[in-house]
């Protein structure tokens, strides 16, 4: 038997990948698909739309198409971290309100996600009121900026 | 030459007017086959006499060595100091006569002072015209008869000086001289003669002469006082017998010493004197016969040969009046000695010599045997009490055991270390009792062992009288005797508390500093762990709080509530694997051995590392053999060893750019039946001057690092009868390998 370490794509339980999300939905990117799939289930009890990736990659290929009002992002990925993709959505000129989520509270890792602009650095595990609030900015902010 | 026969026909006949005949008959041979020529010994007196055997047996002597021709020896003793006057020398006269026509000799020789007179007188009648030669003691002072000019001769003066010499250093003290002559006037003769010799020396004593009869001068001689010195006259007067043995008797006889020129008196009683050798009168006048039977002239050869005399002293008679012998003047030959022990009894004397040898050397021998034995003992004493000393420092106890009896022997200090006292019969169930009782059994085994065993070691506990726990190691051997039902066993316990504790207590250090090594890895990857055990427990919160949610709206969707709680458990789940496998490595015991597959020891130590693995960006390459056998050991060890190389790897690849990090871990079963898990990292690999280092306590390239993972880490694997090695990867890095060996009992099932 060979294992190979690279992660199997997954199907999101709230159906397959929405080819045309709905205006100001929200995107998640973590790589943990429980977590992805727990995070986004919440989010969408409060009524938001929700679209959930796996990989740094798999959600960059999405923005050909449409863009977020907000993402969610797991900061320990493989291949591109969360910190990465934000500098690399810097690069590329969008500027998506974004709320990094971790399980590691490493030293200085908060005020580099905060220097990159981002609206909250949240811990894991993440109680849902802070993370609503967060949202609710990300969007508040996304909307005043299109008004 | 063959032995003379001689035949001596003693004085057979006594009767009046025959004499005393002694006839020697002695035959010469000779080569020739010429008439053998005889000549005659006529000797004065007796063949019993000292001087007559002496004189008589040198002439012979001297004939047999000289003679040319064949030569017969015939002598006639004439016994002329007993038998004496006309008639007894008529009848003398006659019987020559007759035996001499019978057999004419051809030479006839006297020997001694009558003889030669009686020759010299009558040679015309009894042989007339046979040649004749004398040897004699001297003419007496009143000579009257003078020896033909044809009858050649030797003869001897008395010296009395040289006699009278010889008594005074022996008797340096003497006051009195006496002389002894008897009553006949040729006797007085001699001692005027005497007298005169020694006229210069007799004022100095008081001197006497005993002139009386044979009786009256034994009286007189019997009363002389110790510093008298005698001198014997040679003859005495007619009514004293043949004058040697009327000397005899008055020396013998006398209180005072006794000297005497005479040699006829010589040996029978006087000290000694200046007396002329038999041996030597003997041979010259032997010479004489021959040249008279060589044909010479009697009348050519010399009449009247002076032989020297010389000091002769008789030993006996030195002893019997305690004279010095040292004070003998120098020359003097001292006679007669008596036999030492030594000559007398030689063989006797050899004989106990050599048994008082033997003796003395067995007793000798014994001395030192038992000088010997004393050191050996001694020798044994020390090297006992050394060995008791030695065994006591060493805390060494001596034991013997003969099985078959049960009776046991051992040292003082064996005993005190198992707390029996002294004056205790000793038994093995004593020893037994005194032993912990779980390790009772270790000793039954060596009361049990077979005479096959041989040199054993066995520890086991005691507890002390005063409570103390002590670890005994005991050696032994089983001796094996012939005829034997049971064998001896003998040995010692040694107090091994010491270094058992010490080992026990190098052991717990061992597993705590192993424990510590696991608790400090995970200490490193406490980031990782945390971000494994987060992710779980991230999507769990945020289930259950959609759940709330959903439960708070009036729509319920159970099928999404159901999902929910399915994701909640399986999480759950998830954080609980983590959870165990940190518990599983912080977790102390003892070691175990039980069937552990690598694989699944793999899989479970990268899932610890994933979030480690992914932080760094290194990617993990793992190819595992399907159905790889187990090994038997300590997972726990053997995951702490994989995950210390993994770590190594992980930090060897720290300046490694991203893309080119990977980990590469590899099982496979090797063809020497081991498994070999190989784990290769892309980082510098290892410096040449590193190498030899590496597996040593507190070597480490790293800054943080204590040095000690690579060390434990061999020493886990070492206990697990594998091999760890570490060397560079042929494309670059580092490659660890760890071989350990396939669990027997599964391979077999397989």
């Amino acid at each position: 038997m060979k294992l190979v370490a690279a992660q199997a794509s997954e199907t999101l339980d709230s159906g397959p990948a929405q080819h045309q999300p709905a205006a100001g939905y929200i995107a998640i990117v973590d790589d943990d698909v429980p977590v992805g799939r727990a995070l986004a289930r919440l989010i969408k009890v409060h009524s938001y739309s929700v679209v959930v990736y796996q990989s740094a990659r798999e959600f960059l290929d999405s923005l050909k198409t449409h863009t977020p009002a907000c993402l969610i992002v797991d900061l320990q990925m493989e291949e591109m971290t969360g910190l990465q993709l934000i500098h690399h959505l810097a690069d590329m000129g969008l500027r998506i309100p974004t709320i990094f989520v971790t399980a590691r509270d490493e030293p200085g890792m908060q005020h580099s996600c905060e220097a990159s602009g981002a609206i909250a650095f949240l811990l894991k595990p993440v109680m849902s009121e802070p993370l609503l609030a967060a949202i609710n900015a990300a969007l508040t902010g996304s909307a005043q900026r299109r008004a | 030459m063959r032995g003379f026969l001689s035949t001596l026909i003693p004085r057979t006949v006594r009767y009046l007017c025959l004499l005393a005949l002694g006839a020697v008959f002695q035959s010469v041979p000779a080569l020739s086959a010429e008439t053998p020529k005889r000549i005659i010994l006529l000797e004065g007196l007796r063949p019993d006499l000292p001087s007559a055997v002496e004189t008589v047996k040198a002439v012979k002597n001297r004939l047999k060595e000289r003679a040319s021709g064949k030569v017969e020896v015939f002598t006639d003793f004439l016994d002329l100091g007993r038998f004496r006057g006309p008639e007894a020398e008529a009848r003398l006269v006659q019987y020559l006569t007759a035996k001499f026509a019978e057999a004419r000799p051809d030479v006839i020789v006297s020997i001694s002072r009558g003889a030669t007179y009686f020759l010299a007188q009558h040679r015309n009648e009894i042989a007339p015209n046979v040649p004749t030669a004398y040897c004699c003691t001297p003419m007496a002072p009143i000579d009257d008869v003078v020896i033909p000019r044809d009858m050649p001769g030797i003869r001897i003066d008395y010296d009395w000086v040289a006699t009278f010499k010889l008594a005074a250093s022996l008797q340096p003290d003497a006051t009195k001289l006496v002389f002894v002559s008897g009553n006949s006037v040729l006797g007085r003769a001699w001692q005027n003669d005497a007298a005169l010799q020694l006229k210069l020396f007799l004022q100095d004593y008081d001197v006497q002469y005993l002139t009386g009869g044979h009786d009256e001068i034994l009286k007189q001689v019997t009363r002389l006082t110790r510093d008298s010195i005698v001198l014997l006259m040679p003859i005495f007067g007619g009514n004293f017998g043949a004058p040697s043995e009327a000397a005899d008797d008055f020396a013998q006889i006398s209180a005072a010493p006794a000297y005497s020129p005479v040699s006829t008196l010589y040996g029978g009683g006087i000290v000694g004197g200046n007396i002329a050798s038999y041996a030597e009168q003997g041979a010259t006048v032997a010479d004489l016969a021959l040249d008279i039977l060589s044909g010479k002239n009697p009348a050519d050869l010399p009449r009247g040969i002076k032989l020297p005399a010389g000091l002769r002293v008789d030993a006996r008679q030195l002893e019997r009046w305690r004279l010095n012998e040292r004070s003998l003047p120098p020359g003097t030959k001292v006679e007669f000695r008596r036999p030492t022990l030594w000559q007398a009894y030689r063989g006797i004397v050899i004989l106990v010599l050599a048994a008082i040898f033997v003796q003395a050397s067995i007793i000798a021998l014994l001395l030192v045997q038992r000088r010997k034995r004393r050191v050996v003992e001694r020798l044994l004493k020390e090297s006992e009490d050394r060995m008791a000393f030695g065994a006591a420092a060493g805390n060494i106890g001596f034991w013997r055991l003969d099985t078959s009896s049960g009776s046991m022997w051992a040292t003082d200090h064996c005993r005190s270390m198992f707390g029996i006292a002294p004056d205790v019969a000793l038994s093995w169930d004593l020893f037994r009792n005194a032993v912990q009782a779980d390790d009772r059994a270790i000793l039954d085994e060596i009361f049990r062992s077979p005479e096959t065993e041989f040199k054993r070691s066995k520890e086991f506990r005691i507890v002390t009288p005063d409570g103390e726990l002590r670890w005994y190691m005991c050696r032994y051997r089983v001796e094996q005797r012939g005829g034997q039902a049971r064998p001896h066993i003998a040995g010692i316990f040694v107090d091994a508390t010491k270094r058992k504790n010490a080992e026990l207590e190098a052991d717990a250090q061992r597993k705590e500093l192993t424990h510590m090594m696991r608790v400090a890895a995970l200490g490193e990857l406490s980031g990782g762990i945390a971000h494994e055990l987060s992710q779980p427990l991230a999507a769990i919160l945020a289930n259950a709080q959609a759940a709330q949610a959903l439960l708070a709206k009036k729509t319920r969707d159970e099928g999404l509530i159901s999902e929910i709680l399915a994701d909640i458990v399986q999480e759950d789940f998830r954080a609980g694997q983590v959870v165990h496998r940190l518990r599983r490595l912080l977790k102390r015991g003892e070691q175990q051995s039980v069937p552990t597959n690598l694989n699944d020891l793999i899989t479970s130590t990268l899932a610890l590392l994933h979030s480690e693995l992914v932080d760094r960006k290194i990617k993990v390459e793992i190819a595992l053999e399907e159905a790889l056998p187990s090994v038997s050991g300590d997972p726990i060890q053997l995951q702490q060893v994989l995950l210390n190389l993994m770590m190594n790897s992980m930090e060897a690849m720290a300046n490694t750019p991203a893309q080119k990090c990977l980990l590469s871990v590899v099982t496979r079963m090797a063809k020497d039946g081991c498994i070999e898990v190989r784990i290769t990292d892309r980082g510098p690999g290892i410096a040449s001057n590193e190498v030899a280092r590496l597996f040593q306590p507190f070597f480490t390239t790293k800054g943080h690092g204590l040095g000690l993972g690579l060390s434990i880490c061999s020493t886990i694997i070492q206990s697990h009868s594998g091999l760890l090695n570490l060397s560079n990867a042929p494309g670059g890095g580092a490659i660890a390998v760890v071989r350990l060996p396939v669990r027997v009992e599964l391979a077999q099932a397989s």
